[in-house]
């Protein structure tokens, strides 16, 4: 409440938002946590035949049908030692998606300011699918943006 | 807040409507006799009421109803509420709502005296002001709703008079029906709906008081006009035209009503709204003198509306919610299942008795919330009645529609869905089934159509049966031969049933004559698509002469499907039953092959089979099991086999819609999770069986498809017509610029100039030899018919004269371009065992089309036109286009001022060129005067029209026009007056 009656100028110039992290092959990826419905242990997958390789099935999720992304094989990463051991699950425009991806990481609180947008040397078929890089403390974190990763696979399937 | 909000206007609203009961109960007791049940109820509903609005702190109402309680209170003693005091009271009711809804009223507290009401011998009546309560905000949707079914019930109610059907409880609906509607339209001030509403119940009045219910056509047909003029009334409240309809509206439906005095029979409830009749003479305050009602009258309509009040204890419900009802009920379901599977595996006696008490009572509760949704088919087919009333009326037929089973239930989305496919298979019925009386060999000559409706395995049945002309095998053939749907050789092998099962093929139609009810080639096929989009199934049975049979088959619900569970490998598969015929177990070795493909003898015929396995891609080939599982799979119609590793149970299964991105992957039509909790795919019939078997009917419609979307590409499919000319070799020209191929008589081509031309759908059209532009040396045969193939580009047709048509030829062949003899000739196909040459049609445009131009312009480079026409923009145009050949243009904006322009001119024009519909002289009379004038009986004249049916361009020829020009073909217009004039030349010469 005190906030709002003196505001400072730096807040306003940098807005902080949440990522929820997860890495794949030790890299550090981020997703805006409002998107992120959940994180769990890999559930059982139905197989879904004649589908693109990235797309590694239907799971059950309470009742709810989530299609399994393979983000390896969606980013093209090598895939042969892979060792996905968490998913996690995201709603975009109504449809529910189920990332596989390596370990999950904390929720990292990141300001504005830390942002800058993909290096030009990231490969393409990587960088269409990120929004841009955290600079933090620790690591860079890539941001991965859920609606090119929906495009792409409308794209792809088609 | 807001819900708590809604709760209480809802629990006043009954509240209310108690009351309001209760008075009317009250108003047909003999005067002054006392009820206690009736006078508490009453009471307590106004003491509630007001006690709800003093929590509510809604203290208008608070006290509004605190004035109606006291003076209910005087007469709590003898426990009667005098005859004159109802009427106020159930106008104070009115005023109530009015508050609630927040609009004005000017109830008047005064209670009314006895003696006034005697004077004015009107026992309903009190000093009662009324302002009309014109709301501009929208109407509450509960409004819409019921005036509609109010409306429904009408019509079909008028129908059923009509028929001579009437009878007392009939005629009392009716009235009661078209009286709420009144009601309620009046309150919401709808100036039109009001007022028809009224002149419906007027005219009706004399009916009610007749001995034997009898109403005549002329009457019921302008009732019904009023029914679809209320309609708009309603959607549209405050459009002047159509309340200035509704008005006239009223006035036809005078001559019905007797000249009895108008209110001799209005009930109470009516007679309060009464003054809003006709707001707009007194829109401030009125009072009404009404005579006395007719108390036998009177008391029957009260007694029948109390009846249908007490029967009706619905409430609605936002079908958003009942949507989610089901799909919770869904997931209820799956968890049930899974309690299920897991108590299987469990010795807790306690758990498998709980477990099964869960399973009975979720059962329960599904088949109750499905119930929910559930509404009689009847509600759509009742206004079938009406639809084949006005139908057989335009068509000249006497039709009688019989309607069974309309009680049989079935989900509301699905009856939305069915509602647009029945309506058209109805209107197929009047229109081509059921012939006209004269026509009806043998047969009554009222032609029936029944629909039947039914349950029968989980499914709703519809038949629409019609004892019309039937279907004819000979028609039918020939027709889909011609739209190119199957060929002739195909078509003489096929069953019965295959080729009545034609009329679903797309752009098929049997009627001789496109009529605006049906017959557009576009219908039956939409019919089977959104009928199948459903889950369900058309078939269609027929005798010619006898009659047809249109039967559909219509899921309960879309969201619970009943299902086969199959394995494969290690995946489960749902297999919807609706497409399931049946299920068989062979020996491995009597599977046969067909060209490689698998198939078998299923009870003699050939059943074609695929392996699901196949389908899926997991080629595991190691069929040790000796017996193999066939499911034996239905789509549109055609019959295959699939083979699966093992069939497993059949379940009820939720559907759940894929990811769009999967949708793609024409496999699958769904998921669904099984009682496990795993998640299963449901496999899509449709889908595989035209990627994996081409099935008849829809391979052929893919190819009609292709033809259309041929281009030019090298690799794509190219279609083209192939003719046979004087040569050897085979010509082909692109379907592409083909618009039509015509047969015509020799005797029909006529000379224009050096051209030659055919009248052709109201225009003229060039005609060009092939041969003869080919150098094609032609034997000069007297033919009495050539063969014509129609080519447009942009706009502009030729006639293409060729020898024979001889087939459509569709290839991806290669197309040579390097060898090409002649200028008109694109280059050459080479298929495997010929060589064919590729006409191109560009050319022959180009080279026909400037030869003629050249000599016109050379010949009348000074020649004069007078150019008649109003439309200042199509003058311009003709102007510019004249000017531009050369042509010396003088304009004339109407038939009087062309002729004071020709009487102007010393010298003459040579060509005139004239509209039709024109202000002050018309082209026909212009032409006349201009015949008329001894130098101008030769002149060509030339219409230049829109008008262009024979009889209009015969009338032109009559009146004097020498030829005629659609508008739409303006670009030749040049043309045309350049031949004119040399035709004119040669004559004169």
């Amino acid at each position: 409440m005190k906030t709002i009656l003196s505001v400072q100028p730096t807040e306003v110039k940098s807005k902080s938002r949440q990522f929820s992290t997860f890495t794949i092959d030790g890299r550090l990826y981020g997703i805006d946590v409002m998107k992120v419905q959940e994180v769990t242990k890999p559930l059982q997958v139905t197989l879904m035949r004649t589908a693109p390789p990235f797309i590694k099935g239907l799971i059950n999720l309470r009742g709810q049908i989530a299609t399994a992304i393979g983000l390896r094989e969606l980013f093209g990463l090598e895939i042969e030692n892979s060792s996905e051991k968490m998913t996690v699950v995201c709603r975009v425009e109504d449809v529910l998606l189920s990332l596989l991806v390596d370990n999950i990481g904390d929720v990292i609180e990141v300001e504005d300011h830390q942002f800058e947008s993909s290096p030009q040397t990231v490969p393409a078929n990587i960088r269409a699918f990120m929004q841009g890089v955290y600079k933090t403390d620790e690591a860079i974190m890539s941001i991965i943006n859920l609606d090119s990763i929906l495009s792409e696979l409308d794209k792809r399937c088609a | 807040m807001s819900d708590e909000f809604e709760e209480f206007k809802t629990e006043i609203l009954e509240m209310l409507d108690r009351a309001e009961q209760a008075l009317l109960e009250f108003d047909q007791l003999p005067d002054n006799q006392s009820s206690h049940s009736l006078y508490d109820e009453v009471f307590r509903a106004y003491h509630n009421i007001k006690g709800a609005a003093g929590m509510m702190e809604w203290e208008e109402l608070q006290h509004h109803v605190h004035q109606l309680e006291n003076v209910l209170m005087e007469s709590k003693e003898t426990s009667s509420i005098p005859k004159h005091l109802i009427g106020w009271f159930l106008k104070g009711n009115d005023a109530t709502r009015s508050i609630m809804n927040h609009s004005p009223h000017s109830f008047s507290y005064e209670i009314p005296s006895e003696e006034k009401t005697t004077n004015t011998a009107a026992p309903s009546l009190a000093p009662i002001e009324m302002v009309k309560t014109t709301q501009e905000t929208a109407l509450p949707e509960e409004f819409y709703a019921e005036v509609n079914e109010g409306l429904d019930r009408i019509s079909s109610a008028l129908i059923k008079m009509e028929a001579g059907a009437g009878d007392k409880a009939l005629v009392d609906s009716l009235y009661r029906d078209i009286h709420s509607i009144k009601g309620a339209v009046q309150l919401f001030g709808l100036e039109g709906a009001s007022h028809l509403s009224h002149g419906m119940e007027n005219s009706l009045e004399h009916v009610r008081n007749m001995e034997k219910y009898e109403i005549d056509n002329a009457h019921v047909s302008t009732l019904l006009l009023c029914v679809d003029l209320m309609n708009l009334c309603v959607k549209k409240p405050n459009d002047e035209e159509i309340v200035k309809e509704a008005k006239f509206m009223v006035k036809l439906l005078a001559p019905f009503s007797e000249s009895t005095p108008a209110n001799k029979v209005e009930t109470p409830v009516s007679s309060e709204v009464k003054p809003e009749v006709k707001p707009e003479i007194k829109p401030e305050v009125i009072m009404v003198v009404q005579p006395s009602p007719k108390a036998e009258l009177h008391s029957q309509v009260v007694e029948t509306r109390n009846d249908s009040e007490k029967v009706d204890t619905t409430i609605r419900v936002q079908v958003s919610l009942l949507d989610r009802l089901m799909t919770l009920m869904g997931e209820m379901v799956l968890v049930r299942n899974q309690v299920l599977q897991y108590s299987n595996s469990c010795d807790d006696l306690e758990f498998l008795n709980l477990s099964q008490k869960l399973d009975v009572v979720t059962s329960e509760l599904q088949e109750e919330t499905m119930k929910t949704r559930m509404q009689p088919i009847g509600n759509i087919l009742n206004k079938f009645q009406r639809v084949v009333r006005d139908l057989s009326g335009s068509l000249n037929k006497r039709i009688n529609l019989v309607l069974i089973g309309v009680e049989t239930e079935l989900d509301k989305s699905l009856i939305e869905a069915v509602k647009d496919p029945l309506m058209h298979i109805v209107r197929n019925a009047c229109d081509h089934g059921i012939e006209t009386p004269d026509m009806r060999n043998g047969k009554p000559e009222t032609g029936t159509i029944t629909i039947k409706a039914y349950h029968e395995g989980g499914q709703v049945i519809v038949d629409i049966s019609d004892d019309g002309r039937g279907l004819s095998r000979k028609k039918l053939l020939q027709k889909a031969i011609e739209k190119g749907i199957v060929t002739a050789e195909k078509g003489e092998l096929m069953s019965d049933r295959d080729v009545q099962n034609l009329i679903f093929a797309p752009g098929l139609s049997t009627a001789e004559k496109i009529t605006n009810v049906s017959g557009r080639g576009v219908g039956m096929d939409v019919v089977k698509s959104n009928i199948e989009k459903i889950g369900g199934l058309v078939d269609v049975s027929s005798t010619e002469g006898v009659g047809s049979k249109i039967t559909l088959k219509i899921p309960l619900t879309l969201a619970i499907v009943p299902a086969m569970i199959v394995r494969t490998e290690n995946d489960r598969y749902a297999i919807p039953q609706v497409k399931l015929v049946e299920l068989v177990r062979v020996e491995k070795h009597a599977i046969e092959f067909v060209q490689g493909r698998p198939i078998y003898r299923l009870r003699g015929n050939i059943l074609p089979l695929v392996n699901l396995k196949e389908i899926l891609g997991t080629t595991a080939e190691q069929d040790q099991d000796e017996a193999i599982n066939i499911v034996v799979l239905n789509s549109e119609s055609h019959l295959f086999g699939m083979i699966v590793d093992e069939i497993l149970d059949t379940a009820d299964i939720v559907v759940k819609p894929l990811a769009r991105f999967l949708k793609s992957i024409s496999l699958y039509s769904g998921a669904t999770v099984l009682g496990d909790g795993s998640v299963a795919f449901i496999l899509d019939v449709l889908g595989i069986a035209q990627k994996h078997l081409g099935t008849g009917t829809h391979q052929e419609s893919k190819n009609m498809n292709d033809k259309y979307s041929a281009t030019g590409d090298d690799t794509s499919l190219r279609e083209f017509v192939l003719v046979g000319l004087a040569s050897k070799a085979k010509h082909a020209i692109p379907l592409s610029t083909v618009s039509r191929m015509e047969e015509i008589k020799t005797s029909s081509i006529e000379q224009s100039g050096h051209q030659r031309v055919i009248r052709y759908r109201g225009g003229i059209l060039r005609i060009v030899s092939l041969n003869e532009v080919l150098g094609y040396s032609e034997e000069k045969v007297e033919k009495e018919i050539t063969q014509l193939i129609v080519t447009k580009m942009d706009d502009e047709m030729v006639g293409i004269e060729v020898d024979q048509i001889i087939d459509v030829l569709s290839t991806r062949d290669y197309l040579d371009e390097t060898i090409s003899g002649h200028e008109v000739i694109t280059g050459n196909l080479v298929t495997s065992n010929e060589i064919i040459v590729v006409v191109n049609v560009d050319k022959i445009y180009d080279i026909t089309r400037p030869k003629v131009r050249h000599t016109r312009n050379v010949a009348n480079k000074s020649a004069k036109v007078l150019v008649v026409e109003d439309t200042a923009s199509v003058r311009m145009k003709v102007v510019q286009e004249l000017s531009d050949s050369g042509y010396d243009v003088e304009v004339a904006v109407d038939g009087i001022d062309g002729l004071k322009k020709i009487a102007d001119h010393k010298c003459d024009f040579d060509v005139i060129i004239s509209d039709i519909e024109m202000p002050r002289m018309d082209g026909f009379d212009f032409v006349k005067k201009v015949r008329s004038i001894e130098r101008m009986k030769s002149i060509p004249v030339i219409a230049f029209t829109t008008k262009n049916t024979s009889e209009d361009l015969d009338r032109a020829k009559t009146a004097g026009f020498t030829t005629y020009l659609e508008k739409s073909k303006g670009r030749l217009l040049s043309l045309l007056v350049s031949e004119c004039l040399n035709d004119n030349k040669r004559k004169t010469a």
